[in-house]
């Protein structure tokens, strides 16, 4: 199930590697990137899971602990933890 | 004639301070008394600042131990190490000990030198791009533009690390900002509010922990991060729930409580795997089920619910649903929750399960069994001793047989696996309380990884006592070899290891050796009563292996015994 999600952050230098890397290391694709600038900056990020166990709401709760994140929005609902 | 009267505040020239004047200044404002480095180019300004500090700097002998050294000292002051090396080579060996801090949420501040910034993207002599490469190793990294901001990023920087879960912070700083002279603008920290469980939430793990038969509790290091030992053990006090733990979780109840079953997971005790097994409530504080502890995870506590209390949201339901998720202060949640007894049958199988399956000390022979010779040292060293391990099977036999009281008393390097991470580990306890009995395990693979440090150990007279497990061989490897390999042991002779007495006397360090049993007591006795740094080398059987076992793949219960 292909999942969007939309985050405003601090655009801080590696405030975007950060949360790419952070995506794909927790077993999410990117096929779609988005981003536009501002304080806060907002990326709309459409991803793809790798196997059935990652849920998109846990990697909600996880990029939400990186540091200068404003807001998440997940547009496409996956299965809830 | 100049005037001889001081300047009205609104006409004095700005102070001006370099950028790395601003830097000591700003950790000297965070309270450090020690950092841990080593210096080099990029770094130089730091280092030329450094004189008259209000904090001592400790020189290491390699990068890696300084990030491993503030990863030990965080542990036991409960307030974020820091560590600083330079650009290029300096600030990618601290990585191994970000990494580590970074797995086990230890508070770290790394401060790295870096290129001027011209020089930054030009492949210059020692530039590296330190804070791409940190980034899924840290929580936050700052590259540092501008000296002005120096106080307010080292203010955010321990903020961060602090926690709520603590974690490894990166403050990259360009030399040509280091050199800059600035006046430092003052900094401002906003704490966001943490998350607390609903009064619903609470009410329906309330009512699981009424209903529960067989009811657990599943310890993590969490609890240590939190400060959460006193509301744990009031919790457990009140209700007597059976308690297991994990590596990280050792030392939140005492080791000797009755109602706790050991260490669970893949070299756990029988009686804490089986409890899990057998449990129809798993309330799991501070832990994160994680594949070490569980084993195969469809067959962990199969017919458990859960509650899962931790300090971070993100951990909820991560790897095993709960029934119930109660995110926030874990001390504050405990509280609150009042509990209910747990049933004495429950709780009189248990205890039958911890005293049929003890660990037994008499293993036939005169050599020495390593985890006879760890309980008697446990014993011996008392309540207030810190251990810190190495990885390896040392690592697992201290934690199957020594006892702590505290998650302080016991640093291991749990999510990494780190070898070379208890010497340092062990310097960064000794700094943190220096009254305190500290001593490393480690063995003959884990010593080498960082045995530069017996340098640092000297230098600075720290009285760390040293008990190295040699078995010449790469045991832990060599084992599962053994078991899951066919026997097949490919690289793990390390028979041609030197004379580690005798290098440990090169350094200036005392050393012994021991081969025999009977020589276990004298051993204890002169390694705990010595003043100064000492190690003790005990030969043990190289076939020696851990027990019981979880084979990989496995669920717990199907543990192998020797």
């Amino acid at each position: 199930m292909s999942v969007t999600l939309a985050i405003a952050f601090d655009p801080a230098e590696g405030a975007v590697p950060r949360l790419l890397t952070l995506i794909e290391r927790r077993g999410f694709a990117l096929t779609g990137i988005r981003m536009e600038s501002g304080a806060p900056a907002r990326i709309a990020l459409d991803l793809l899971p790798r196997d059935a166990g990652r849920c998109p709401h846990t990697l909600d709760r996880q990029l939400r602990r990186l540091h200068g994140i404003h807001h998440i929005e997940v547009l496409s609902e996956g299965p809830r933890a | 004639m100049a005037s001889l009267a001081a300047p009205s505040p609104r006409t004095a020239a700005p102070t001006l301070v370099s950028g790395a004047q601003a830097l000591v200044q700003a950790l000297e404002a965070q309270g450090v008394r020690h950092v841990f480095g080593y210096p080099g180019g990029a770094i130089m300004p730091f280092y030329d600042a450094l004189p008259g500090a209000a904090f001592d700097h400790i020189l290491v002998r390699h990068e890696q131990a300084a990030a491993l050294a503030a990863d030990g000292y965080a542990r036991v002051s409960g307030e974020p190490g820091v560590c600083v090396a330079t650009s290029g080579p300096g600030a990618t060996n601290l990585v191994t000990g970000l990494a580590n801090a970074y797995m086990d949420s230890i508070g770290v501040v790394a401060i790295t030198g870096q290129v001027a910034t011209p020089l930054i993207g030009t492949d210059a002599f020692q530039e590296i791009d330190i804070l791409g490469i940190t980034l899924p190793i840290t929580k936050h990294g700052f590259l540092v533009r501008d000296a002005a901001d120096i106080p307010q990023i080292v203010a955010e920087a321990f903020e961060i690390a602090r926690g709520p879960r603590p974690g490894p912070v990166l403050i990259d700083l360009p030399k040509d900002i280091a050199t800059a002279l600035i006046e430092p603008r003052p900094a401002a920290i906003q704490r966001a509010p943490r998350p607390c469980p609903s009064t619903d939430a609470l009410a329906t793990a309330q009512a699981l922990i009424a209903g529960a038969r067989a009811p657990l509790l599943y310890i993590g290091g969490g609890v240590g991060i939190a400060g959460a030992e006193r509301a744990l053990r009031a919790f457990q006090a009140r209700t007597g729930i059976p308690a297991v733990a994990t590596l990280k979780g050792l030392g939140a109840l005492p080791g000797d409580h009755p109602d706790f079953l050991g260490m669970l997971g893949m070299h756990g005790h029988r009686a804490a795997n089986v409890a899990v097994d057998r449990a129809d409530l798993l309330i799991c504080v501070g832990a994160r089920f994680d594949d070490r502890a569980t084993g195969k995870l469809d067959g962990f506590a199969p017919n458990a619910r859960i509650i899962h209390i931790d300090g971070d949201p993100a951990e909820i339901g991560k790897l095993r649903a709960a029934s119930v998720g109660l995110a926030g202060p874990i001390d504050n949640i405990l509280d609150a929750l009042p509990g209910a007894r747990a049933p004495e049958l429950w709780r009189a199988q248990c205890h039958r399960w911890r005293a049929d399956w003890a660990p037994r000390y008499d293993a036939p022979g005169q050599g020495i069994y390593a985890p006879a010779l760890l309980r008697q040292l446990s014993d011996a060293a008392g309540p207030g001793a810190i251990f810190t391990c190495d990885v390896g099977q040392h690592q697992m036999w201290v934690a199957q047989h020594c006892r702590f009281a505290r998650p302080q008393a016991h640093l291991t390097s749990a999510g990494l696996g780190t070898m070379g991470y208890g010497i340092p580990a062990g310097i960064g306890a000794l700094l943190a309380e220096p009254g305190a009995t500290v001593i490393t395990v480690t063995g003959d693979g884990s010593i080498m990884m960082n045995i530069q440090e017996l340098a640092t150990i000297r230098r600075y007279r720290l009285p760390l006592k040293i008990l190295l497990l040699d078995n010449a061989q790469l045991g832990m490897v060599r084992q599962w070899q053994e078991l899951f390999f066919d026997e097949n042991f490919s690289e793990v002779d390390l028979s041609d290891n030197p004379d580690f007495a005798e290098v440990a006397r090169s350094f200036g360090i005392e050393a012994f050796t021991i081969d025999r049993r009977d020589e276990v007591p004298g051993a204890i006795e002169r390694l705990l009563r010595t003043r100064g740094p000492i190690l003790c080398q005990a030969r043990i059987d190289p076939r020696a292996n851990v027990w019981p076992l979880v084979p990989p793949n496995s669920p717990n219960i199907r543990m192998m015994e020797r």
